[in-house]
């Protein structure tokens, strides 16, 4: 298990050196120049170039990079271009308010996906499985930032219950927190509910009909015992790896649901800085994504083994 | 962004601001226009009899006015004058001086001051126990750093173009400041109304830290979040401020603005488009005003040195198949005028008769293209709906009036960064525009506006009258002689139609009905010290 792991981090690390350098000579390749940006159309080029040189862009490429990487090395991401703030400080200040949002809408996605979609799947064809599975259907249909504007209008604008958008950090009032977070929490978590209960639903009806349950069920276990032990636990290992899947997807997907909510994340952060081609903040933002989908995905894998005694033994996983 | 820009600041360039995102300013320039229902190019969405009443009463102190920009400040620096700015710099700063609504100088920071007879050196006193927000008292050296600072190009101020003229500055003691020119410097106020003055020992890092004396200090920035400005106690200008704070919110979905507004969570916004100006003009708990007119305006900047655009008859034929009046109708729900100028009326180089040369008339444009060879031509339009988000609109217009008379024109998209380095480049045949500067004095838009400057014109639109004109009318001090040199000007730009303004491009306010006493400068910038909260 801890070879498996190892290993696993061993690759971590060498698409995080690759992941840095595709970073930095991809955000090079879009047209667009940050001194002209910042300057504006009207410059001057004399003015144009006296920024340039301030921004530290006139230097070869691989001096640029070299630069970035060793400063990266010991955790200095550089400073935006545009208020000199420095990266590391923007993104400690914006990763957690992008975190709560993606775990309270994962968390909300699971509450909901896991008792539908077993309920659904249990109850097979009865009015329960059609209405689960019409109504995910539509959420998956309904674009998220018209569900959030309805929520708005509805929680906000018409029964002023919560506020229409802002941020309130748990810190320091945690009432005001949890008013803020759960409109935008509940429109990120639409389409992972929507598609986590569907595939619950299916992730169980297949189990429902394997010999082992049919076998646990001959034994004469009682149904909670079956539920748990045998099929939630085999069901766990592929919606698992979806769950996995939807986290990377809530942290990339927060963008829209943070201008509409107005909040403060990385997300949005990171939109700006690539439409003022802010390359500081562009590299770090990007490398620390990248660094958490692997996380992630080493986290998924690695929980295989929890679910998976075959993985601990030291096979491949089977999810 | 956005930032994205009323005093407007005019957009050229792509930060992301104000409508949806996009939209720089290169503002620099021009006069104050007050947002009440007596002041000029100013409408508001309420009664006026109401307004009028409103007015009469004594401004109230205290209260919070809590507003919602789309954009997030882009940093402290005054000089940096993009729309994300705007709203930070006369809250946090003070200027030598500022202008009124017909573009006269008031005192601010200068008390009094004395221009040279030629117009090569202004005096200027400073007023007397000015205090910075660290306690220290304001003096010549302070006028000094900031001019030095601003004049740097290294930090990339859209307005360095107006301090590279001041060719000294001495300070014969520490209340009096002596600046010198290179020439004779008529627009020189452009200049003083853009002096903030920063605290030389403060100054270490505008970027994240401000520097200033304004009537408001700050007292918290979270980036991307919200910025909380406390009322600056020593104030010069007492009893203003009124308010006793302000905060700054950061919603950058225009939807999300408006609702935020509606829901009462916010009692003013600012720099929404004007999609959503009708439906907050219908809620009787607002009121709405497009900001002060005639800051920026929409252009299409045409290449001379490229075809189609290389023939004159051809540039004028598009003059006369642009459809102003439904642009203005459909598109700005009537908050402007349409125009063939770029200057609002009042301005020293606006004259109603040479106004409107240019109204629809597709009989002539087709003649003009005949007569210019050029029948079933195509050509491409460059826009960018993140720069100017209403420009796409203009260019459908245009393009289905040209398809009526034989000339096919492609509108592409593109991208910010990438329209402002086709537009810095001059890459293209046809840009949809906008530029900044119109409403403070003409020197000031012709001397570094990328469309209208005689030299290194994005348009390739160069000519040695033209350059005369220019230089002559920026050096010439008796203003009935500059006037007559402008006119001059905008007969030989009607004739030659190398850019084309359309319409002026608002950056509209929506307010709960308790926020009074809102003006801005000439630049279209908020000056919040006036301003107070009925009830």
């Amino acid at each position: 298990m801890w070879r498996y792991v190892l290993g696993r981090v061993w690759q971590v690390g060498v698409v995080l050196v690759l992941a840095s350098v595709a970073v930095f000579l991809l955000i090079r390749l879009l047209p667009g120049d940050p001194a002209l940006v910042y300057a504006g159309p009207d410059a001057s080029n004399s003015v144009i170039q006296s920024v340039r040189v301030q921004m530290g862009l006139n230097a070869p490429l691989v001096t640029q990079y070299l630069i970035w990487a060793h400063h990266a090395l010991v955790g200095d991401l550089g400073r935006s271009f545009a208020n000199d703030y420095p990266v590391i400080q923007l993104l400690e200040e914006r990763l957690p308010a992008t975190m709560e949002l993606a775990v309270a809408a994962l968390v909300l996605a699971l509450l909901v996906s896991l008792p539908l979609g077993i309920l659904a799947a249990v109850k097979q064809a009865s009015l329960v499985d059609y209405l689960v599975t019409g109504v995910s259907g539509l959420g998956l249909a309904v674009p998220t930032f018209w569900f959030g504007f309805v929520l708005i209008l509805l929680f906000a604008i018409r029964l002023h219950w919560l506020p229409a958008s802002g941020y309130a950090a748990v810190t320091a009032d945690p009432s005001a927190f949890l008013g803020h977070l759960l409109l935008p929490a509940s429109t990120l978590s639409l389409p992972v509910t929507c598609a986590l209960t569907r595939f619950v639903k299916t992730a169980f009806a297949d189990i429902l009909d394997m010999d082992y349950v049919r076998t646990a069920r001959a034994k004469g276990l009682s149904s909670p015992a079956i539920l748990v032990r045998h099929e939630l636990r085999n069901a766990l290992i592929s919606v698992v790896t979806v769950v996995g899947l939807d986290a990377g997807r809530l942290l990339g997907g927060a963008v829209i649901i943070e201008s509409v909510f107005a909040w403060p994340g990385v997300g949005r952060l990171l939109l700006l800085a690539i439409l003022n081609r802010d390359y500081a903040v562009i590299q770090g933002g990007l490398l620390m994504f990248v660094t958490a989908f692997m996380l992630i995905n080493l986290l998924t894998d690695v929980s295989y083994g929890l679910f998976d005694p075959r993985v601990r033994i030291g096979g491949a996983p089977t999810g | 962004m956005e930032t994205r820009r009323p005093d407007h600041p005019g957009p050229a360039g792509p930060r992301l601001s104000r409508r949806h995102f996009l939209r720089q300013a290169c503002v620099a320039t021009a006069g104050v226009g007050v947002l009440t229902t007596a002041m000029p190019f100013v409408r508001w969405g309420v009664d006026g009899s109401a307004a009028r009443a409103v007015a009469a009463m004594p401004p109230k102190r205290g209260g919070t006015l809590r507003v919602a920009l789309p954009l997030d400040v882009a940093n402290f620096d005054p000089f940096y004058l993009v729309y994300d700015n705007f709203f930070m710099q006369r809250t946090l700063y003070d200027s030598l001086v500022q202008y009124d609504e017909h573009m006269h100088p008031v005192p601010q920071a200068a008390e009094s001051w004395e221009l040279a007879k030629d117009g090569r050196s202004i005096r200027i006193r400073l007023r007397k126990g000015l205090l910075f927000h660290s306690g220290r008292a304001m003096d010549a050296s302070d006028v000094v750093f900031s001019i030095r600072y601003v004049q740097d190009k290294s930090h990339g101020s859209q307005f360095t173009d107006l301090f590279q003229l001041i060719e000294s500055v001495e300070t014969p003691d520490p209340s009096t400041v002596v600046l010198r020119f290179s020439r004779p410097y008529p627009a020189v106020f452009d200049a003083l109304n853009l002096t903030f003055v920063l605290d030389k020992d403060a100054a270490t890092d505008l970027k994240a830290k401000p520097a200033g004396s304004g009537p408001f200090k700050l007292e918290q920035w979270l980036p991307g979040n919200q910025i909380r400005f406390v009322r600056n106690t020593r104030y010069w200008d007492s009893p203003r401020p009124y308010l006793d704070a302000i905060v700054q919110r950061t919603i950058a979905d225009p939807n999300s603005l408006a609702a935020t507004l509606q829901s009462g969570d916010v009692t003013m916004i600012w720099g929404f488009p004007l999609s959503l100006y009708a439906p907050l003009q219908r809620d009787p708990r607002l009121k709405v005003a497009p900001g002060l007119i005639g800051t920026n305006y929409y252009d299409l900047a045409l290449r001379v040195t490229r075809p189609p655009f290389d023939n004159k008859l051809f540039r004028q034929a598009i003059n006369f198949a642009i459809d102003r009046e439904q642009f203005v109708k459909t598109v700005l729900y009537g908050t402007v005028p349409a125009t063939d100028l770029p200057f609002p009326p009042g301005s020293l180089a606006y004259f109603p008769d040479l106004d409107r040369r240019y109204t629809y008339d597709l009989d002539k444009a087709r003649a003009l293209v005949k007569q210019a060879g050029l029948n079933d031509t195509s050509f491409t339009a460059i826009s960018s709906t993140q720069v100017i988000p209403d420009g796409a609109a203009l260019l459908q217009i245009v393009q289905a009036s040209l398809r009526q008379i034989g000339v096919t024109m492609t509108i592409q998209n593109v991208e910010a960064a990438r329209w402002t380095q086709l537009d810095h480049a001059g890459n293209f045949q046809m840009l949809m525009h906008s530029f900044g500067r119109a409403s403070y004095d003409p020197a000031t838009l012709f001397g570094a506006a990328i469309m209208w400057r005689p030299t290194a014109n994005a348009t390739g639109y160069s000519s040695p009258e033209y350059t005369r004109l220019i230089t002559d009318a920026a050096s010439t001090i008796a203003p009935a002689q500059r006037r007559a040199l402008y006119r001059k000007i905008d007969e030989l730009m009607l004739e030659e139609c190398w850019c084309i303004p359309v319409a002026a491009d608002p950056t509209p306010f929506a307010m709960a009905k308790s926020v009074e006493g809102l003006s801005t400068d000439r630049s279209g910038v908020p000056v919040l010290k006036n301003v107070w909260l009925s009830s």
